[in-house]
């Protein structure tokens, strides 16, 4: 049993490859519990491998996991009892109504007939599906089934829901609601490890930030703690972006290349961005845009990017 | 348990097209038995006058469930044939995966969802099995017995579609492979055995071949099973049997472990436990002394049957297993 002093989940040296690609290349993490733990990398870091083994479905090649105090390997169906898992892209039944669905699963965790029909009642008010209630699954919008999934990930009130990029593919206010759902699971005394690669929509929803990149855990820090969260990002945009590439190297600047040609780099502040621009046009360099990009996480996640690719 | 049964019911039946197959299954069975019914009235009709007139019931009824087996070899493999691939293809498997359900529930849940749709449609044969009562000749015994097999027929081409699914990523391939599987247990088994036997050693006659183990390749085909294992309809004196498709396999089928015939020194026939002579009646041709029946086939043919049918399931909730260790290439968790 989980204590709240124990993590709700820890990783230990957790690898699995798929063929010649590692997806998983030893990695370590701790998941505070009752904490919501945003899971950060760029497509193909391990994510959803990660959550995969975490819910007990795939088995690593090697290292050990912990969910709610059970092996995912070893008892796969204690760590399901605990876990509400939502993959990146699963369907739903379209032939059953969305009180049948989540009766379904209400069965599956062997919640009693009344128990099921109260909690499905219970859910479709609180993902707001009131009108789907009785209505087949398949006239649902995918934000719609987004949220039916997510009931259904907490039909039996877990204690770690494990969410894979849960807001892709959601327009903006469906997004907002995700965020309240997920807040509210944490403020009941769920942990929350979701993944994603839409970084300011975590920013809302998170405690803590761990990072992956190419199979390895980067640290995990408070979402106000975070290393360069302070810096912002900056666009700058050349007539001539070899001469823009050249000039910033020759500053030491390190900086990241758009297809168009523009340099993103990541600055403390703007007295260090006003400087580059004094600099850039005093080396001759036809400077025809400046504009500030996204703050906190992102720039946080291209100074991880970038240290990587160094 | 029983609501991820109903739930796949449920996905079943609202369904349009299951009704239609439900319809289509019932009138074309009808359809065929209005034309077998008119040529055993007129096979009947040769019978002379003298002998009283043979029911038809046999001949219809056997007819009948020859035709119920070979229409289910076309439909019950589709009920599971795509029913776990499927269901990983449009990512509802993974989900089922990660909570309390076990392998063996959902494959279980499978199966008798399908059984409950297979036991319908024969369930729709219960009243043309009726009129085949009406017309006279047909024993209770052997319709129950005909019955109980045709269930465990269903039964093993349900689970060979579990079995396909499971196995095999791609739905397209698998469904054909359930088919496949069922076609060489129905019709693939009499053809290879017929081919086998050509190969065969020559009893001393020269026309016998001498069947040997090789009867075992009949043995597991339903529809032998099925012929074999029915109690035969009994023979009341002056009542000629219109022929009788079942009766006819069995005949066949049994006379595959019949032993050779053995011949004294003057060649006359002799049985070969006692010596005596076999006297043979001028006008039947039929054997005076009655001759010992072969041994049946359908005790080893019905246990190779439930030993696939097994050992599908077995592979199935294998597949199942979580966490899973290998994946084939392309194939994802979730």
């Amino acid at each position: 049993m989980t204590t709240a002093h124990e993590p709700a989940i820890t990783t230990k040296n957790l690898r699995r490859s798929f063929g010649k690609s590692h997806a998983l290349d030893g990695f370590d993490m701790k998941v505070p519990a009752g904490k919501v733990v945003g899971l950060v990398g760029p497509n193909g870091a391990g994510k959803t491998t990660l959550l995969l083994i975490l819910a007990g479905l795939l088995a690593p090649d090697d290292g050990t996991a912990l969910v709610a105090g059970a092996d995912p390997v070893e008892q796969p169906f204690e760590v399901h009892r605990n876990i509400g898992w939502m993959p990146d892209f699963f369907g739903v039944y379209d032939g059953l109504t969305a009180t049948e669905y989540l009766d379904l699963f209400g069965a599956a965790y062997r919640l009693s007939v009344k128990e099921r029909r109260d909690r499905a009642k219970e859910l479709i008010a609180l993902v707001h599906l009131e009108s789907f209630a009785d209505a087949p699954v398949h006239t649902m919008s995918r934000g719609q089934k987004q949220r039916l999934g997510f009931a259904r990930a907490i039909v039996h009130r877990p204690k770690v829901l494990l969410l894979d990029e849960p807001a892709s593919g959601l327009d903006p206010r469906a997004r907002v609601e995700l965020r309240e759902l997920v807040r509210k699971q944490a403020d009941e005394g769920a942990s929350v490890l979701v993944s994603s690669h839409i970084l300011s929509e975590l920013e809302e929803m998170v405690d803590l930030v761990a990072f992956a990149e190419k199979g390895k855990c980067k640290g995990i820090h408070p979402l106000h703690d975070l290393p360069g969260a302070a810096a912002r990002t900056w666009q700058f945009r050349s007539l001539d972006p070899a001469a823009l590439e050249v000039a910033l190297s020759a500053a030491e600047m390190s900086a990241t290349f758009l297809p168009n040609g523009a340099g993103v780099v990541a600055l403390k502040d703007e007295q260090e961005a006003a400087q580059l621009v004094e600099h850039l046009v005093r080396v001759g360099v036809p400077i025809v845009e400046v504009t500030r990009g996204g703050g906190g996480l992102e720039s946080a996640f291209m100074a991880m990017d970038e240290g990587d690719r160094r | 348990m029983r609501a991820l049964v109903v739930s796949e019911l449920r996905q079943r039946i609202r369904g349009r097209r299951w009704w239609i197959l439900l319809l289509l299954w019932f009138l074309v069975l009808l359809g065929l038995m209005l034309v077998i019914q008119n040529a055993a009235e007129q096979q009947a009709g040769f019978y002379p006058r003298r002998f009283r007139e043979p029911p038809l019931g046999p001949s219809m009824f056997g007819s009948l469930t020859l035709l119920i087996v070979g229409l289910s070899c076309l439909i019950i493999p589709s009920l599971t044939s795509t029913s776990i691939n499927g269901e990983r293809d449009r990512g509802t498997l993974a989900v089922l995966q990660s909570t309390l359900y076990r392998p063996r529930d959902i494959v279980l849940a499978k199966f008798l969802a399908a059984m409950v749709v297979a036991l319908t449609f024969l369930v729709l044969t219960l009243p043309l099995t009726w009129w085949c009562f009406s017309e006279g000749g047909v024993h209770l015994g052997r319709t129950i017995v005909v019955y109980a097999i045709i269930v465990l027929v269903l039964a093993l081409m349900v689970l060979i579609g579990l079995a396909a699914s499971a196995l095999i990523r791609k739905p397209s391939l698998s469904a054909a492979a359930a088919y496949g599987f069922v076609f060489l247990l129905t019709i693939g088994s009499p053809i290879l055995f017929g081919l086998l036997l050509l190969g065969a050693p020559d009893v001393v006659n020269g026309y016998e071949r001498q069947v040997g183990w090789r009867w075992i390749i009949l043995a597991p085909d339903p529809v032998v099973v099925l012929a074999d294992a029915a109690p035969r309809a009994p023979r009341g004196p002056g009542v000629a049997v219109v022929s009788d498709p079942l009766e006819s396999i069995r005949e066949a089928v049994r006379d595959a472990r019949r032993p050779p015939e053995v011949y004294n020194k003057r060649g006359r026939q002799i049985d070969p436990a006692t010596g005596e002579v076999i006297e043979f009646d001028p006008f039947t041709g039929e054997p005076e002394l009655k001759t010992s029946e072969p041994p049946a086939l359908w005790p080893w043919g019905l246990a190779i049957d439930v030993l696939i049918g097994a050992g599908a399931a077995y592979l199935a909730i294998e597949r199942l297993r979580i966490p899973t260790h290998k994946l084939a290439t392309g194939e994802r968790v979730a």
